[in-house]
């Protein structure tokens, strides 16, 4: 576990959204967690992570989804997809970024999520982009909203 | 420090239960942290019961394992769940570990978790995650342990609660 873990936004939806954006961040951390727990308002889509300055993700899944097992390597087109679903069945996704403040590397990415009753997944990647990563999008994707009480959290992690 | 320390137990002999209660509603999520040892039933894993407020617990179970190439979908009603854990007999200094996040335990929703497990698996390692859904739309205060069959808790198994808390305003939030 990591010495600290500090928080550093955080906001809870009050009425439904579509994005939810962090910027601003401070780059004094050696590490980013994001964690994002609620709901959609319609099922069958997901949450996509973006950050400006970033062109591609590499994204590498081992991941069940409605019994099937959709284990692959991809190259997405400047965001991480993680599925969700509608209340009660809340969704959970967390993220790690690392070294997101360096400018002679990717930025590597682990995420776990879960959503529905039956899609579980953990991801790894790098997002193509040697700039620090100052801010961080979720948005949704497939049609749906981001329905309210969902909270998103932004954490810094310290070496 | 957001990951606070709410309650560890350590087993001094063995033990049929592990009682996590008057769990303060004041955090975001709760980190279960175990490394427990099986006295006995073969190798493998625990058959885990998980109470949550004094109720078996409903779950709904994702399962990627490293022991199976075919991926793992349960929904069940009170029965338990298998976790990391390994056999007492010959492997005393070896323990299964296992971290259980619940998601917005105080939620009216069902409880979002994931779950990271390793254990000790015919001479190797092997290593689970599951999306796991504990189907109870009340405030979690209370978690209890057990195992399903005959089996109990080994000596220096160690069982620690942490709350996890979020806030900040360190950046800048804004929706569309």
């Amino acid at each position: 576990m990591p010495s600290a873990i500090i928080p550093i936004a955080t906001y809870t939806t009050v009425g439904t959204v579509n994005t939810v954006v962090f910027s601003a961040i401070p780059g004094t951390y050696r590490d980013l967690v994001v964690v994002v727990r609620g709901s959609m308002t319609s099922s069958g889509s997901s949450i996509a992570i973006r950050s400006g300055s970033m062109s591609f993700w590499r994204q590498g899944v081992v991941a069940v989804f409605g019994g099937t097992s959709p284990t692959g390597v991809t190259n997405l087109n400047a965001q991480l997809y993680s599925q969700t679903s509608v209340s009660p069945t809340a969704f959970g996704l967390e993220a790690h970024l690392f070294d997101y403040a360096q400018t002679n590397k990717f930025k590597a990415v682990t995420m776990q999520d879960m959503g529905g009753t039956t899609y579980a997944a953990m991801t790894t990647g790098w997002g193509d982009t040697t700039s620090a990563i100052t801010a961080v999008t979720l948005q949704s994707y497939g049609g749906s909203t981001i329905a309210a009480g969902t909270n998103f959290s932004l954490y810094g992690v310290t070496a | 420090m957001t990951y606070q320390r709410i309650a560890t137990t350590t087993v001094g002999a063995t033990a049929s239960t592990i009682t996590f209660s008057a769990i303060p509603g004041t955090y975001t999520d709760l980190l279960l942290v175990l490394s427990l040892l099986k006295t006995g039933g073969g190798a493998g894993g625990y058959s885990l019961n998980i109470s949550v407020n004094g109720s078996p617990t409903i779950y709904r179970r994702t399962l990627v394992s490293g022991a199976a190439q075919t991926p793992i979908i349960e929904n069940t009603s009170g029965t338990p769940l298998t976790i990391g854990a390994v056999p007492g007999t010959g492997n005393a200094n070896i323990f299964g570990n296992t971290n259980i996040r619940i998601l917005d335990y105080t939620s009216s929703t069902w409880k979002s978790a994931f779950v990271e497990d390793g254990f000790y698996y015919g001479n190797n390692g092997l290593s689970n995650f599951s999306g796991l859904y504990i189907d109870n739309t009340a405030a979690i205060t209370e978690i209890t342990l057990s195992d399903a069959g005959t089996t109990t808790f080994g000596q220096h198994s160690t069982a620690t609660l942490y709350g996890i808390l979020k806030g900040g305003s360190a950046a800048t939030i804004s929706t569309t």
